[in-house]
């Protein structure tokens, strides 16, 4: 029986993003994208105080620059990104907001926090709605990446050690083609398949379209019986689902395929960041369209220091 | 609604054939191992390079090679074990692993480095996975001497001084050590770097010098090479090129996967037969040798039924029926459209002719029809005179055009337009490709029992056709996924799908069965031409389109020298003819418009074929009708 004490969920719930502030004397990384919920600082800035903001203004597949500092931030470099995060003070509150940032970004940001010792805290705005596809083909209901680059180790968390015995857990969202994209390279064993899907989802009729996207796949890999949930903004539901998986299969490598929401990839990430010899991320890094999503929802606050660092901050504003 | 029985059939077929992808097998995979005819020359000691698509068996064969597939076709008899000249050790390119190995950090040549030494990490694991392997099955100690290991050691910087066991752990956190760096490659770029080869190379020898292994040779079964980077093509390429004898290369890649064909020294090239055996999977399985290698897949699937009344009661001939060209005329033409037809003729035959017209095949009496009405320098009366006469051209006409006429029967109605069926016709369908072979008759078979029909009865055609045209469907649908240029390949695949529908459907007057394309030379200042290579290159690669060598042939690589066809396992999708047959040309903006502007693309294809496409869709083709708007 699963011991629930053993699994905080170490979230803040914000129902809008203006009744969010960042604590003060904290330091906020973020980065506004094409995405208009990415833009939701200019909401609530004035109010802060004494918080010291770092805005990302530029990404390219293997680095970052940030407003008003000329260096290049390398995602492959842990000295180039403690230099970064260290001025900022061990211990410090350090928000990190993904809602703006794509993959390799945040994540190698997020391991430089870890390893700085600040205390990580990860923003994340649900958006009101995901712009839907006239596409014709089914898996593309909606129009969230103009197209794949294809797969690539996101910079820092690259694998090249084999194993014999892994098990492919897909973290599903409603692209199917994406799904059957790491299939296909994945190649996984019949029966070696556990989807993971956003249950809830950030509206209540996602999972059936995650369903109907991934339909073909599921079916024709069996995973649609080992199906697994955990709630779509829950980065921490992802993460101790995930070290149950490998702690039922003790052997097995787990070949996680970030094709889902931004929470559940952050729970992959912590989960690489504390049991790396467990897991092989996968990522098909997706060519974002702009304005994929239309609006914010809620805004999350997961205290993601309390699981990289092993320990729960005593002050956490827990809602479950 | 399907009783338990039923149900267990349902499970038992998808047992049996369901499992079409050689992962999805595990251990099955060597049971239903089915040896192909070019297996033996797979076995010799040079390079070898096995060509083929998606699904035509690359992987099976492969690790069928392996020393693991070798062990188990012994059926784990360990004497056997020291008969082999070969022991085969298989690596499948995980594309997530070898794209670690690029980026802006690094120049191409010091990332060229870092991947050689990878490689000679992963080799050597191998290599020493395969001793240990056979340490255990035999239960003894390769005798390999420490100085034999000296040179390994050397190249590795190792230290460990005792058993291969200890030397193999030592590997092991090398390489942890070497993934760690590669994480943080803008820190530590200064890595010491094994020089390409020479770890393989000193441990292959080392470890061929024990008594026990004396004679023999590694085998690096190397699948999926079209997953290496270009620059790491050239390395491999390298190595193949210079391997001592005590290894060499067997490697498995899809129709031009193969990209790169020269070594790091730009003047050297691998070149068949000189450098390595060509072996082309499609050349290898012609339409006789596919067949039998069909049957025998077939049968040891089946043989491998439990229980319970099994396709394997009847010959696959007889499971999947075939219809006669009359027959299926007679099928397609409606009681209402015979009616009219059987009017049409009575009123044109003279009263002598009048029984005997009467007397013709429903068949014979509609191509008549069909031909006269397109034809206006003749009429109704006169074909039918000259039918009846015997007239060597009627019959003749009849020969070349009757089999393209049957797609205008039904054309713009409801319903199947056209029936694929028969055990030939489904071979024809898969063009040498095992997977899809699998996919069609376990298609066809489910639906034939769904339907509450016994496994061991013949498939009805029409349950053919629908499995055949959902078997399309479904690599349609897949085809998106399956690389990065997926979405492309789908709206070609549409695009081209629908050109040849049309074509198909409206026969009378024009080229008929014409299914296939070549790229015309139009001179053309811009990257259309480039654009459009790249396009068709990838189209091929993932089987949207397959590829006929033209009579100028120069080199595999050049787009220009080939025709084009739709892979016949589209066609009962999007109903056009399977069969190899005519062609149109097309120029490099037409074929990209296609994907960029679909429906102005198809409609300047069709107007210049002198066609429309008014008429509806297919069925089976009305999900994509936004598509085509």
């Amino acid at each position: 029986m699963r011991d629930i004490r053993r699994e905080p969920i170490l979230t803040d719930t914000y129902e809008t993003v203006a009744q969010f502030l960042p604590a003060e004397g904290s330091a906020y990384i973020y980065r506004v994208s094409g995405e208009n919920r990415s833009s939701h600082t200019s909401q609530w800035r004035s109010q802060c105080r004494n918080v010291q903001f770092i805005e990302i203004e530029s990404e390219t597949p293997a680095g970052f620059r940030v407003k008003g500092d000329d260096r290049d931030y390398f995602l492959r470099g842990a000295a180039s990104l403690l230099t970064l995060m260290q001025p900022l003070g061990a211990g410090r509150v350090v928000y990190i907001d993904i809602t703006g940032l794509s993959h390799p970004t945040w994540a190698a940001i997020v391991r430089g926090a870890v390893a700085s010792r600040v205390e990580l805290r990860v923003v994340y705005v649900e958006p009101n709605r995901y712009t839907r596809s006239g596409a014709p083909l089914e898996g593309q209901i909606y129009d969230l990446s103009s197209r794949i680059a294809g797969i690539a180790p996101m910079p820092g968390f690259a694998t090249i050690t084999d194993t014999d015995d892994s098990l492919f857990v897909p973290l599903l969202g409603f692209e199917g083609a994406r799904f059957r994209h790491v299939i296909e390279h994945v190649q996984p064993t019949q029966g070696g398949v556990v989807p993971i899907i956003g249950l809830p989802g950030f509206k209540p009729w996602y999972v059936f379209e995650t369903y109907i996207g991934n339909r073909t796949a599921l079916t024709e890999t069996d995973a649609w019986q080992r199906v697994m949930y955990a709630p779509a903004n829950c980065p921490f539901s992802c993460f101790y689902l995930l070290r149950r998986l490998a702690e039922m299969n003790p052997m097995a490598l787990l070949k996680v395929a970030m094709i889902g929401t931004k929470p559940h990839a952050l729970g992959a990430v912590m989960f690489a960041l504390t049991s790396s010899d467990r897991i092989e991320l996968i990522y098909d890094n997706p060519i974002r369209k702009d304005g994929r999503t239309d609006g914010s929802d809620r805004l999350l606050v997961y205290h993601v220091g309390a699981i990289t660092s092993g320990s729960a901050p005593a002050n956490s504003n827990n809602t479950n | 609604m399907m009783n338990n029985t039923d149900q267990d059939h349902v499970n038992n077929l998808s047992n049996l054939l369901g499992l079409y992808k050689a992962e999805w097998l595990s251990g099955k995979l060597f049971d239903l191992f089915t040896e192909p005819g070019y297996f033996s020359e797979l076995k010799t000691s040079r390079p070898c390079v096995l060509i083929g698509g998606r699904g035509t068996g690359k992987t099976t064969v492969l690790q069928g090679l392996s020393y693991q597939g070798q062990f188990a076709f012994a059926h784990g008899n360990k004497d056997v074990i020291d008969q082999w000249k070969f022991f085969g050790l298989y690596h499948r390119v995980n594309t997530n692993r070898v794209t670690a190995f690029r980026g802006p950090e690094l120049s191409e040549d010091r990332w060229r480095a870092y991947f050689a030494h990878y490689v000679n990490l992963l080799f050597s694991s191998q290599l020493m996975e395969f001793a240990s392997w056979y340490e255990l099955q035999t239960g003894r100690t390769l005798a390999v001497s420490s100085a034999a290991l000296d040179g390994f050691r050397a190249t590795l910087g190792l230290k460990s001084e005792d058993s291969l066991a200890d030397l193999a752990h030592e590997l092991r956190l090398l390489t942890l050590r070497f993934e760690a760096s590669i994480n943080s490659i803008v820190d530590a770029p200064t890595q010491s770097l094994s020089m390409q080869g020479a770890p393989v190379d000193a441990l292959a020898q080392a470890l061929l010098s024990a008594p026990e292994l004396q004679g023999r040779q590694f085998f690096f079964l190397i699948d999926e090479f079209e997953n290496f980077e270009d620059y790491q093509q050239r390395v491999l390429n390298t190595i193949i090129k210079h391997a001592p004898a005590s290894y060499t290369f067997k490697i498995g890649v899809r129709e031009l996967g193969w990209r790169e064909r020269a070594t790091l020294n730009a003047n050297e090239q691998l070149t068949s037969p000189a450098d390595y055996a060509r072996i082309s999977i499609a050349e290898r399985l012609d339409d006789a040798r596919f067949k039998v290698f069909a049957e025998h897949v077939l049968t040891a699937r089946f043989g491998n039924a439990g229980g319970g009344s099994t396709p394997a009661d009847l010959p696959v001939g007889e499971l999947l029926p075939r219809l006669s060209e009359s027959d299926e005329a007679e099928l397609l033409i409606e009681r209402g459209e015979a009616a009219k037809i059987k009017a049409k003729i009575e009123a044109a035959a003279s009263p002598d002719m009048r029984e005997a017209a009467a007397g013709l095949p429903v068949a014979v009496q509609y191509f008549l029809c069909y031909w006269s009405d397109s034809h206006p320098d003749t009429d109704l009366a006169d074909e039918l005179q000259l039918w009846l006469k015997g007239n060597t051209a009627a019959k003749a006409r009849f020969d070349n055009h009757f089999y393209a006429s049957l797609f205008a029967i039904r054309r713009g109605k409801r319903g199947i337009r056209k029936y694929y069926c028969g055990w030939d016709v489904f071979l024809s369908l898969c063009e040498g490709n095992i997977r899809y072979l699998l996919e069609l008759v376990h298609s066809a078979l489910l639906m034939h029992v769904e339907a509450g029909r016994d496994a061991s009865v013949p498939i009805a055609p029409e349950t053919q056709t629908l499995a055949a045209q959902a078997v399309g469907r479904k690599n349609l649908s897949e085809l998106e996924g399956l690389s990065v240029d997926g979405a492309r390949l789908t709206r070609l695949l549409l695009s081209v799908g629908r050109v040849f529908g049309v074509l198909a459907a409206s026969p009378a007057g024009h080229t008929p069965e014409a299914n296939q394309f070549h790229l015309r030379e139009d001179v053309i200042q811009d990257d259309t031409d480039q654009r459009a290579n790249e396009l068709l290159k990838h189209a091929v690669m993932h089987l949207a389109l397959v590829r006929y060598a033209g009579s100028k042939l120069l080199d595999e690589r050049d787009t220009r020298a080939y025709d084009y066809m739709i892979h016949p396992i589209f066609a009962p999708f999007f109903v056009f003819s399977h069969r190899k047959k005519r062609k149109i040309h097309l120029s490099s903006s037409q074929l990209l418009d296609l994907v960029e502007r679909p429906r102005a693309g198809i409609d300047a294809i069709l107007k210049s074929n002198n066609r429309g496409d008014e008429e509806s869709l297919p069925d089976q083709l009305e999900l994509f009708g936004e598509f085509y708007a």
